[in-house]
């Protein structure tokens, strides 16, 4: 259950995630895309999960729907919008909204830059006097090579203002965050925060490397890290923040089951462990689901949900102040 | 037309006065039952007159009448007739030029000519085949005309109602003089029936009529062979070696490509180190490429070849190939990694694919399996 006592807060949260299937047909309608279907019924299948049984290969498929259709800068803006609506939708009081421009931008070759300017100016002009705190996060797609993400890097750090932290997503095991050493350098040199996509795929001790070499102070999915104590000691006393996306985790075969998540055992040890959704738009659910269906079924009590509400206002990225503010707003 | 009704009305009515003029008395009595007219003679020839212009002008107003509702009709059929033979045309042209979509759409918009329904009916099941809804194409194929079902057997065949297409198909096949058309739809109708000791008879006895070129022995030997492998637990060599040798000849490279893919390596892995010592690696690459199963000792010859030529892409492929069929994909995924730094080869899809999705690497597989697509 949610408490709808303290601030409700989602902090990983893909924007290029979360695009509407309505949104999908009437862009690809725009773009002449050939869409697998004609209507929002029967494209559904094809952009959305609709059970539970993992297929990480169709779970991509329906992913890179939601970023075919991005043919003009116009696109990417309006689903920064519809984003930014939908969190409202959820009665959010704060999220963080990651997405990747390289990744947005590549089906239709647009810019990186341009993505990121359309995708500032949507969050800016549909959170303005509305009551909703949107920040956003950079996100490096590492699948697409070490160049690219240098290359997407330069594009989010000419809105670096504009960011309030750089993710390193994608595929963890080819290409492991070794690699991006030089990159979180320049992003630790432009005063961004370092959430970083790590124990996802591969195990504890790309979560070792994420903290120790790139500098990450919060950690995306991070179940393997259930399996090396140590890195659960170290997590809870370098107050170090795990984004828990539950339900995600199940449809990536991350977790054999959501009963076997290991979010309990991460609040149950002090980490700053929150819930959050991630894909809503590919997984078919929000944030409510995760709070009222996932967090239960993980063996979440009353008292944990609210243990992970305080967990997602202490590790988000905003000063002392806002994180205040937000308090105030329940107080 | 108005002035020769002014005409014919002077006419009458210089016939009506003229009695009065030449002062005649003539009088007519006509009775009928209880009804009389009482009449002199002009009067009663212009009453006739009258009554026949008058009959005449209602039979030129129902003519024109005629005329106009006749016209609408004829306008009518006529627009429908162009509509029929537009959406003919349009459907022939997307037909052409294989636009399943248009097809669909121009078919929705208008029927076929009358004496084309038979053809447009085929049409839309092959459009259905082509969108994946075989109940649909089943339901279109069941309208035609009895003459006209035979006529489609190839749709039959992929709306899975071989029945239905043998049924047709074998009575033509049996003469001696069959078309080698006919005996193509034929074969292929067995094939997919899995009648395999009809199939092996027909080209035991008929393959010199069926004037196939190497390429489509080629082919037909691959689904052939693929399909036994598939269904069956008959031996793939002893198959082989049972057909007339030119056929054996033209089976060959068919025969390997599917013993490796179904990882039935013992029968041919003479052939493949043949292969390799022959220093021919680009050749035993592309038999690899789909290998499904083990074979350590054709591995240690690759992996010993490889120690004297390490940066050879087709040996590297090779050694991929053999280290996913033996389930060690991290070794597999790490070869494509170095591959990758080289020109991408389609060749190498497959195995990559299968390499990156095993380990975890599901995005790298992703990618290349979107990059296939495009």
């Amino acid at each position: 259950m949610i408490n709808t006592k303290l601030p409700l807060l989602d902090l990983h949260r893909h924007l290029d995630g979360n695009v509407r299937a309505e949104t999908i047909l009437d862009l690809g309608q725009k773009f002449n895309m050939p869409l697998p279907a004609h209507d929002v019924e029967g494209l559904r299948p094809h952009v959305q999960v609709l059970d539970n049984a993992p297929n990480l290969m169709a779970f991509l498929a329906k992913l890179d729907w939601g970023v075919k259709v991005l043919g003009d800068y116009d696109a990417c803006r309006r689903i920064a919008v519809e984003n930014v609506e939908d969190a409202i939708a959820q009665n959010m009081d704060y999220t963080e909204l990651r997405f990747s421009p390289y990744y947005m931008a590549k089906t239709h070759n647009l810019h990186p830059q341009g993505v990121v300017e359309a995708v500032v100016d949507g969050i800016k002009s549909a959170s303005a006097e509305r009551d909703i705190k949107v920040n956003l996060i950079g996100i490096m797609s590492r699948t697409f090579g070490v160049e690219k993400c240098q290359y997407e890097l330069d594009a989010l750090l000419a809105f670096k203002n504009d960011l309030v932290a750089i993710d390193l997503a994608g595929d963890e095991i080819g290409f492991p965050g070794e690699l991006f050493i030089d990159h979180f350098k320049q992003v630790r040199d432009a005063y961004l925060g370092a959430t970083i996509h790590a124990g996802e795929a591969k195990g504890a001790s790309s979560i070792w490397q994420a903290i120790q070499e790139l500098g990450a102070t919060r950690i995306g999915h991070g179940v393997k890290a259930i399996e090396d104590p140590k890195l659960m000691d170290y997590l809870r006393d370098n107050r170090i923040g795990i984004e828990s996306c539950l339900t995600s985790n199940l449809q990536t075969s991350t977790v054999a089951s959501i009963e076997t998540h290991p979010l309990k055992q991460f609040l149950d040890h002090g980490i700053l462990a929150t819930i959050n959704t991630d894909d809503p738009a590919v997984q078919g659910v929000e944030l409510d689901n995760e709070f009222e269906k996932a967090a239960p079924l993980a063996g979440l009590s009353e008292s944990d949900i609210i243990k992970a509400q305080h967990n997602a206002i202490e590790i988000a990225f905003l000063s002392d102040a806002d994180k205040q503010v937000l308090l105030n707003k329940y107080a | 037309m108005i002035r020769w009704l002014f005409v014919v009305i002077l006419f009458f009515v210089v016939m009506a006065g003229a009695h009065v003029l030449i002062d005649e008395k003539g009088y007519v009595l006509v009775s009928a039952g209880v009804y009389t007219i009482e009449s002199t003679l002009v009067s009663l020839v212009f009453m006739l007159c009258l009554t026949l212009a008058i009959g005449a002008i209602l039979l030129k107003i129902g003519k024109a009448i005629w005329r106009v509702i006749a016209g609408v009709s004829k306008r009518r059929n006529k627009k429908r007739i162009a509509r029929q033979e537009a959406a003919f045309e349009q459907s022939v042209w997307a037909l052409i030029n294989g636009q399943d979509e248009s097809l669909s759409y121009a078919l929705q918009k208008a029927e076929f000519p009358e004496k084309w329904r038979d053809q447009q009916c085929a049409i839309q099941a092959k459009a259905a085949l082509h969108a994946g809804q075989k109940v649909v194409a089943r339901e279109y194929l069941q309208q035609l005309s009895e003459p006209a079902q035979s006529k489609v057997s190839q749709l039959w065949l992929a709306a899975e109602q071989e029945g239905q297409a043998l049924e047709t198909l074998a009575p033509q096949a049996q003469m001696k003089k069959a078309s080698p058309t006919q005996l193509h739809a034929y074969i292929s109708a067995l094939l997919q029936a899995r009648d395999w000791d009809t199939l092996q008879s027909t080209i035991m006895q008929r393959h010199k009529q069926l004037h196939w070129s190497e390429s489509q022995w080629d082919s037909f030997f691959h689904d052939y062979f693929s399909a036994i492998a598939q269904h069956t637990d008959k031996d793939l060599q002893a198959l082989q070696s049972a057909l007339p040798r030119g056929l054996r000849a033209l089976s060959h490279a068919a025969f390997v490509t599917v013993c490796v893919r179904t990882g039935q390596l013992a029968p041919v892995r003479k052939e493949l180190i043949k292969l390799l010592k022959k220093d021919q690696v680009s050749e035993l690459a592309e038999i690899l490429q789909h290998l499904d199963g083990a074979d350590i000792e054709l591995r240690k010859l690759v992996q010993s070849k490889l120690k004297k030529q390490p940066e050879q892409s087709d040996l590297l492929f090779c050694l991929a190939c053999l280290a996913n069929g033996e389930g060690d994909h991290s070794l597999a995924a790490k070869i494509f990694d170095t591959l990758s730094n080289e020109p991408w080869q389609a060749l190498w899809q497959h195995q990559a694919q299968r390499a990156f999705a095993k380990t975890g690497q599901y995005e790298k597989a992703y990618l290349l399996l979107s990059d296939q697509h495009h």
